[in-house]
């Protein structure tokens, strides 16, 4: 084999090939072979299989086009294909000559032998964090791209959850669950040490060690650690070249600031989360918030594309809608003047539950601190005006407020901390009161995504509920009150009139009951703020469900929510308002089947909720 | 017509070292059979006097230039050379001191183009210049070369406008292709695959392409510059 010198010398100007060795250039240059394709031949198809080669534009031009869009125009020295390359799923997108063109085709295992080098990388997450296959090209330019060559501490994403040798793996699974998190930090005083899920799933579940261990029987000590300025390119190979997933980042002070993971680093449903939620702290206007926040739809699009579960792109879609809430309060405010007094904006309902969809209503709520001594009028006019602001940029960004009002729009959602736990007392006190249950269950699951958030807010009261027979009960009541849409023999049950005749309501039948149960059940056990697989998880470990109960629940949950996706982003993508009526017809037989056993299985459930408390099923 | 070249032997002693190259036959679709494009450089244009200095082949298979195959080299040069040919092509007698000589040289590119239909641009010329190296090995060459310069006319009537120039830089970049270095045995071996390739999937777009109506393809010409009208059923107007 030899290099064709003027290949070589055209390879050698293209990014990523032009921070490589000419050596490395002439071994990828020995595997080119040249194609032409006259103007409107399919390269290759959107999402069949995996693509085999990496191409590069020698000349021409090449159209990147989805569902008939043509979302990118390539010219030469443009490489496409690599996603799919390195990946190995198949390509969201298809590729069109759109004139007379001349590629270079490089096969995968030359292609990655360069690409899988840190230039390699650098430029490849730089290329899926611009992300334009996605999300378009335009006002994105002026964002910084170079996300591996930033320090690594810029990717985590959220605080570690850090425990003691002595915690027991029980403990250590729940805290984990509750954070959402792959991986816990073990602190050894000197050193430290890490527990990741699978570390939990192949040595308690599949080691047969108890739950009562502690950690230290499971942990990998001393963890290999990287420093928080590393570059996240040089963390990238760190891993690779480790063969692990996961590496506490230590700060100079040798304090643990954040597990970082390799998904953090490199995929590119995740990347273009990162990308969205820079370009939403970076927006310095209302307008510029808009446009960004226009980004957020393609994303979830292109999540679902790239298979990200169901439960992931819920959590990626309201990590962003935080993101933004926080980001239009900031601006709002500076519009507006500075606060009279300390306040929080709490995000109500599923996107405090991180299970938010493009469909969901953005319930909110704001709480103000009246031990300030400011007066109450000029700081329920303050916060009134910041709040029906706020909503209204939000409902700009495609938030919609609740269609019950459960927003900080309402004076009514707009108290001081001393009001709210007055009414959280009283519905306790009294839970027959008007709306109190739909009160509790709304700020049951409340979380401040601005404001001071260490204070203990209003979920925090209901903590108590434990002792507070009654009003569990009457949650379970609640939780009881809406059936899943199936009888017993019969098949789904669709809606009979109106707008969604012979349409099944995912969110009001499937979605609901199991949540209801799950904030019950969690109540019961002690937990307030949780996701309701957290929740679920809880009760079963703690008795309140059985763990069958429990795991079912949690399993019918994914597939609604699978479902509840896959329909709204096939709305996204034909131009409909997403929305959760489904066309049973549209299901394959199989899923439907899948659907069925799911509504029964939470059916079941509730009947068995109803035996124990000894409560009547409608 | 005769077949499309290929080497083929004179002698069986010789055959069994150049098998047969499949899927080379007259109805082959182009992009199943296999060519490989030759270029020379040459002291002079006169076959009877002048001789091969540098000689280049890419294989095409499958309608892709596979270049890491490509083949390049110098033989050594028994005559002066001509003032006028090193301000063509570059090359000093100094620097082909080191050449092996022609019969030796051209060992790899007759290797190469073994069970391949041969492409070139301007082919008459790589033919009178392959014959005779060819020959004293026992080899001939059978048939066309097929050649991109006739490729191109066809092209041009096929689409109803005029015909570049001849020169294999202007065919090139009237069809958005890269030049590469011109008159250096593998930039020009390499530019002319490329434009192989584009032709031959742009006529296909015409009609179906066979490895014996490219070969067809200056007789075409000149069928379509005498009857412009009737000459081809999928002629644009």
């Amino acid at each position: 084999m030899t290099a064709v010198p003027d290949i070589v010398e055209f390879l050698v100007q293209c990014p990523p090939f032009d921070a490589f060795d000419v050596g490395a250039v002439e071994r990828l240059a020995e595997a080119v072979e040249v194609e032409f394709h006259p103007a409107g031949a399919t390269i290759f198809p959107k999402g069949t299989e995996a693509v085999e080669f990496l191409r590069v534009i020698r000349a021409g031009a090449v159209e990147v086009i989805d569902d008939g869009r043509v979302l990118d125009l390539m010219g030469p020295g443009e490489m496409f294909g690599y996603a799919s390359l390195l990946s190995g799923l198949p390509t969201d997108f298809g590729t069109r000559a759109s004139e007379d063109s001349l590629t270079y085709r490089i096969p995968a295992d030359a292609a990655s032998e360069v690409l899988a080098k840190p230039q390699g990388l650098r430029y490849l997450t730089r290329s899926m964090l611009e992300d334009r296959h996605h999300l378009g090209s335009g006002p994105d330019a002026e964002l910084p791209r170079d996300q591996l060559r930033q320090p690594v501490r810029a990717a985590i994403r959220s605080a570690p959850v850090i425990c003691t040798p002595g915690t027991s793996v029980r403990e250590a699974a729940r805290r984990l669950t509750d954070a959402g998190a792959t991986a816990l930090v073990v602190d050894l005083g000197d050193s430290v040490g890490i527990v990741t899920d699978s570390d939990l799933r192949s040595r308690v579940v599949g080691g047969g060690l108890s739950s009562d261990s502690p950690v230290s029987a499971v942990m990998t000590a001393p963890a290999f650690t990287v420093p928080s300025d590393r570059s996240g390119s040089e963390v990238l190979v760190d891993m690779l070249d480790r063969g692990i997933r996961h590496f506490p980042v230590v700060s100079a002070s040798g304090r643990v600031v954040g597990i970082i993971e390799d998904h953090d680093l490199l995929a590119v449903e995740r990347s273009s989360s990162f990308f969205l939620r820079r370009a939403i702290a970076r927006a310095g206007t209302i307008d510029q918030l808009v446009e960004a926040s226009s980004k957020l739809r393609p994303t979830v699009i292109g999540m679902s594309q790239g298979r990200v579960p169901a439960a992931e792109v819920m959590s990626v879609f309201s990590v962003v809608a935080d993101a933004l809430t926080r980001k239009v309060l900031d601006l709002v405010i500076a519009e507006t003047g500075k606060p009279p007094t300390r306040f929080a904006w709490l995000t109500l309902g599923s996107q405090a539950r991180r299970e938010a969809l493009p469909s969901s209503d953005l319930d909110s709520a704001v709480v103000w601190f009246d031990d300030d001594h400011a007066d109450p009028a000029s700081i329920r006019r303050y916060l009134g005006a910041v709040a029906t602001r706020t909503t209204d940029v939000l409902q700009r960004c495609g938030f919609h407020p609740d269609e019950h009002r459960v927003s900080a729009a309402d004076p009514l959602f707009v108290r001081s901390l001393s009001s709210w736990r007055r009414s959280a007392r009283s519905f306790l006190d009294d839970p027959t009161q008007d709306k109190a249950l739909i009160l509790v269950s709304v700020l049951v699951d409340s979380r401040a995504v601005w404001g001071d958030e260490t204070e203990p807010l209003i979920a925090e009261t209901f903590r108590s509920a434990t002792a507070r027979p009654r009003l569990l009960r009457l949650l379970a009541e609640f939780a009881l009150a809406h059936r899943p849409p199936t009888g017993f023999l019969r098949g789904l049950v669709v809606e009979s009139t109106g707008e969604h005749r012979r349409r099944l309501d995912l969110k009001n039948g499937g979605i609901v009951p199991i949540v209801d149960i799950a904030r019950w059940a969690g109540l019961a056990s002690g937990v307030t703020s949780a996701s309701t697989v957290a929740r679920l998880g809880v009760a079963g470990a703690s008795g309140t469900l059985s763990p069958f109960d429990a795991v079912t629940l949690q399993e019918a949950f994914d597939l609604v929510c699978q479902l509840r996706l896959d329909h709204q982003v096939a709305q996204l993508r034909a131009g409909v308002e997403p929305d959760d009526f489904l066309d049973p017809d549209e299901l394959n037989p199989l899923t439907r089947n899948y659907l069925k056993e799911a509504f029964r299985a939470v059916a079941s459930v509730q009947r068995h909720i109803a035996a124990d408390l000894g409560l009547a099923l409608r | 017509m005769s077949r499309p070249s290929r080497i083929r032997s004179t002698a069986p002693p010789a055959t069994a070292t150049y098998p047969e190259g499949g899927g080379n036959r007259g109805r082959t679709p182009w992009r199943l059979a296999h060519f490989c494009v030759v270029d020379l450089e040459l002291s002079g244009l006169d076959p009877k006097y002048d001789e091969i200095i540098s000689f280049a082949a890419v294989p095409i298979d499958a309608g892709r230039v596979v270049a890491g195959n490509a083949v390049y080299g110098l033989s050594r040069n028994t005559r002066p050379l001509p003032e006028e040919s090193v301000l063509v092509h570059g090359i000093r007698t100094v620097d082909l001191a080191d050449a092996p000589p022609l019969d030796e040289a051209i060992e790899p590119l007759v290797d190469i183009m073994t069970g391949r239909i041969l492409v070139a641009h301007a082919a008459w010329i790589e033919r009178s210049f392959l014959d005779p190296v060819l020959r004293r090995r026992g080899v001939r060459l059978r048939g066309p070369i097929l050649d991109t310069r006739d490729l191109g006319h066809l092209l041009a009537l096929e689409r109803g406008v005029p015909s570049v120039s001849s020169s294999l830089s202007e065919l090139a970049r009237s069809l958005g292709l890269p030049v590469h270095r011109p008159h250096h045995a593998l930039g020009d071996a390499l530019t002319a695959a490329q434009v192989f390739i584009a032709l031959a999937t742009l006529l296909d777009g015409h009609a179906p392409q066979t490895v014996r109506t490219l070969s067809l393809a200056r007789r075409r010409v000149q069928t379509l510059s005498v009857y412009p009208a009737g000459g081809s059923p999928a002629r644009r107007a």
